[in-house]
């Protein structure tokens, strides 16, 4: 194992029932200092994994190491230095803000100036005697974002923590993840179903669907990916001798026109002047570009 | 250290809950009906004489009866359902703590509010007798002679006969998400196990559910400490099996 590897699982497979397999071997690798976009449609197992990750379900198959040790034998150690948010709030309704960080303060040995500064940071310091039940359900998620940095934690699991925020508090998250990552070198995990969501904050993303690992890397590396799937739509006066002139880049025919992918523009340029110098009236050279999402939804959807 | 740090936990998660009002109102609720009835029906000449004592044994001896199981009941099926109603489990078994403290401390809290019920409730008696000592001046009740050890033994005879339900509620508190079921199956089992003693059936001697009325009726006195140790046996045995099955125990989707 690397000496940067904050996470690294092998083999990780999970059932919640004999028959149905949640997970099928999922190797994850997570770098020290990153931000790690976990995605993956609803229902793909990316809560299960968070969940084996943090001991809330028993490990049946596969191996998980965390901070370099085995999360089994040294699951408290471990959960020290981890901060955790999965799925929906998880707060005392009949507690006020304060009382319910009281409640997990001592567990994480943080100190009573801990409490103040994570409300600050999520801007809860104002709430007083309001108990949890009367908040609104984005104030109900900054509490437990809060509660997530209680620890002050080497490592952050967000699970689709956005979830029930409006368009300016996920702006917000985004600039706190950010926040965290860059000034106190959090590694962050955070796992959405929507790429657009977290695109703009990750360094690596892993995409994960019907519990199997479909791609993991840095984010360079999946433009990369969607670049090698970029296609290059042709319409000439005979698309049958196209066809057999642009052999070497593979052309398919698609109704009445043809795709091939491509890699850059230069390369665009080449085809339409190979098209040209064999005689060909060239009608439509139009290079589509696939959006990062679109990729994703294929990504999710060809399996 | 670190159990004592989970249990500050759970007892910064009782404040202003259900539990800790139920126990105030049912460790309240024997001491105001001995009130009501003193001060409407008087005191009769039989019981004028040792009242203070008999307010403090014979009508706890009432309470070990009815209220004291039925809040044990509520109690230790409520007070793990805060975690559940509020969908904290997760939170709870995210944090660095082992699960052998997390339930020893959930355990420790049910046996603090009893003891809180315990001393509410002889405290409330003690007022109801001053304000008989005055509205009846003749009785003399804060002059009679009052028997300490007796009032001591009564309330820990009623502990310990307790002690096997208190276990068992707090395991099927914690198994069960709907509190219904395991209220539903205790309040049954307590007045099954009432009627069993009161006609008399062999079987209630190992009938958790029975041992609280034991202490109701002098002729089972001998039997006092038999049933005691049968209740913490069972206790033992309910906690063992309680533990084994919380700790293997995931939380599903």
């Amino acid at each position: 194992m690397t000496t940067t590897s904050i996470i690294k699982t092998s083999g990780l497979s999970y059932h919640y029932s004999k028959n149905v397999q949640t997970l099928f071997d999922i190797y994850l690798t997570i770098q020290k200092g990153t931000i790690y976009g976990f995605l993956g449609p609803n229902g793909s197992g990316k809560t299960t994994t968070l969940s084996l990750l943090l001991g809330l379900l028993n490990n049946q198959k596969g191996d998980i190491e965390i901070f370099g040790q085995h999360l089994q034998a040294n699951r408290i150690a471990i959960l020290k230095k981890i901060g955790s948010l999965i799925e929906t709030p998880s707060l005392y309704s009949h507690l006020t803000a304060k009382e319910n960080l009281e409640v997990f303060r001592t567990v994480y040995g943080a100190s009573k100036e801990r409490v103040e500064e994570v409300l600050h940071i999520v801007g809860l310091e104002d709430t007083g005697k309001k108990t949890v039940k009367k908040f609104s359900l984005g104030m109900k998620q900054r509490l437990s974002i809060a509660l997530a940095l209680l620890p002050n934690p080497e490592l952050l699991v967000l699970d689709e923590p956005s979830n029930g925020l409006d368009p300016a508090g996920i702006i917000e998250l985004r600039e706190l993840i950010k926040k965290l990552n860059k000034d106190h070198g959090m590694t962050i995990l955070i796992s959405s179903h929507i790429l657009s969501e977290v695109e703009k904050m990750v360094s690596h993303v892993g995409i994960i669907y019907k519990g199997k690992m479909l791609f993991q890397g840095t984010l360079q590396e999946l433009h990369s990916f969607q670049q090698n799937k970029a296609k290059l739509l042709v319409d000439t006066s005979d698309n049958a001798a196209a066809i057999e002139i642009l052999k070497d880049y593979s052309p398919q025919r698609s109704e009445e026109i043809l795709t091939l992918p491509f890699k850059n523009l230069e390369q665009v340029s080449e085809i339409g002047k190979t098209i040209m110098n064999n005689g060909l009236n060239l009608y439509l050279l139009q290079p589509k570009k696939q959006e990062l999402e679109q990729l994703f939804i294929e990504l999710t959807s060809d399996h | 250290m670190s159990l004592l740090t989970s249990l500050r936990s759970e007892i910064i998660k009782t404040r202003r809950t259900g539990p800790l009002y139920l126990t105030l109102a049912a460790a309240a609720f024997a001491p105001f009906m001995s009130m009501l009835d003193l001060l409407l029906d008087g005191v009769g000449d039989e019981h004028k004489k040792d009242i203070f004592n008999e307010m403090l044994i014979k009508k706890f001896q009432m309470t070990g009866l009815v209220a004291l199981p039925i809040f044990l009941i509520l109690v230790c099926t409520l007070l793990p359902q805060i975690e559940y109603k509020n969908n904290t489990w997760k939170q709870v078994l995210t944090s660095p703590q082992t699960k052998g403290n997390v339930f020893a401390a959930k355990f420790i809290n049910i046996q603090l509010l009893i003891g809180v019920f315990l001393i509410t409730n002889v405290l409330l008696m003690f007022v109801s007798a001053v304000i008989l000592h005055f509205m009846e001046p003749s009785l003399q009740v804060l002059n009679q002679p009052l028997n300490g050890y007796s009032i001591i033994i009564a309330r820990v005879n009623t502990y310990v006969a307790l002690l096997a339900i208190c276990c068992i509620q707090f395991w099927l508190g914690l198994k069960f998400k709907n509190f219904i079921i395991p209220i539903a199956v205790g309040i049954a089992c307590w007045f099954a196990g009432t009627i069993l003693v009161m006609q008399n059936v062999d079987f209630a001697a190992y009938f958790p559910y029975s041992f609280h009325a034991y202490g109701r009726f002098p002729k089972y006195d001998p039997q006092a400490n038999v049933v005691g140790w049968t209740s913490v046996g069972f206790a033992a045995l309910f906690l063992l099996i309680g533990f084994l099955d919380f700790r293997r125990r995931g939380i599903s989707k």
